[in-house]
């Protein structure tokens, strides 16, 4: 029997960061294989002066990709309408252009870049956007759910981490 | 003194002050034992990456800036600034009419 074919993703730092916090970056490699820019693998190691220790996110980072789990891949071409509205030389502009590009799921936690991809139709994926998928999926109950939500108040505004919550209340997946 | 001192130390700036900041400012001078032009220096330098943190948190906050921006206004790497995110309690600003829309997407994708 051969391997399925997975879906492939593309994801920023901020969302890498927050998903291994949470502990679900083993359903990420489950289901979809994963592409980073080389603006973002930057980003993740972080090799300024002020770096003490390498965190936990870096070093599943490393061994992933060592494990050609995650894929170093950037865009061919910056869409103007990008560069006119996201930072220069950034980790989501290109997270995005490459999104874009290959036409595959663009997960990022960071809220300026994750709103434009949402008004431009791209549907972005952010962190609570994944709990409830693998809600979907049936791979995590909604207690859990809302135990993995509550993990991220100190990290999304209590606005939106309340009206996610209520996902879990309508539905009856358990 | 370095060449990078030097150049640091390049420009002065003339500012009056109250009798009550002198006082104060000698009082910190005799307690901290540090030269009053350092302790002014590291005084100022520390406001100006106040302000430039607070701006960026507020970029974050009110959703205006990307994460990359507001490290770069704040003169701090992505992830050093993402640090100084979770310390000081700042939260990202999704759109909030996004709840639920990408995660069924992503389900429908799998399938």
């Amino acid at each position: 029997m051969g391997q399925s074919i997975k879906l492939k993703i593309v994801i920023d730092a901020s969302f890498w960061i927050n998903i291994v916090y949470l502990e679900l970056d083993k359903y990420l490699v489950k289901y979809f294989d994963i592409y980073m820019v080389s603006k973002v693998e930057e980003e993740i190691l972080n090799n300024s002066e002020h770096k003490v220790y390498d965190s936990e996110d870096m070093e599943i980072f490393l061994e992933l990709k060592n494990n050609k789990q995650i894929f170093i891949k950037n865009p061919i071409n910056i869409p103007k309408k990008l560069l006119d509205n996201l930072q220069s030389n950034s980790g989501e502009l290109y997270t995005i252009a490459l999104g874009i590009e290959n036409k595959i799921s663009i997960c990022i936690d960071d809220g300026n870049p994750y709103n434009f991809c949402f008004r431009e139709g791209l549907s972005p994926v952010n962190s609570i956007d994944f709990i409830y998928f693998l809600y979907l999926k049936k791979e995590i109950n909604s207690k859990q759910s809302i135990n993995y939500i509550n993990k991220l108040q100190r990290r999304i505004k209590l606005s939106y981490i309340e009206k996610a919550k209520k996902l879990f209340k309508v539905r009856n997946y358990d | 003194m370095t060449k990078e001192t030097e150049y640091k130390l390049k420009k002065s700036k003339t500012i009056r002050l109250s009798d009550s900041a002198i006082k104060n400012i000698n009082y910190m001078v005799n307690e901290t034992k540090i030269s009053e032009s350092e302790l002014l220096r590291s005084m100022i330098e520390k406001a100006i990456e106040e302000y430039r943190l607070k701006k960026a948190f507020n970029g974050i906050e009110s959703g205006k800036e990307s994460i990359a921006n507001a490290a770069k206004i704040a003169g701090l790497s992505y992830r050093d600034f993402y640090e100084k995110m979770l310390e000081n309690n700042i939260k990202t600003n999704f759109n909030e009419k996004a709840v639920g829309v990408s995660g069924k997407k992503l389900l429908l994708k799998t399938k």
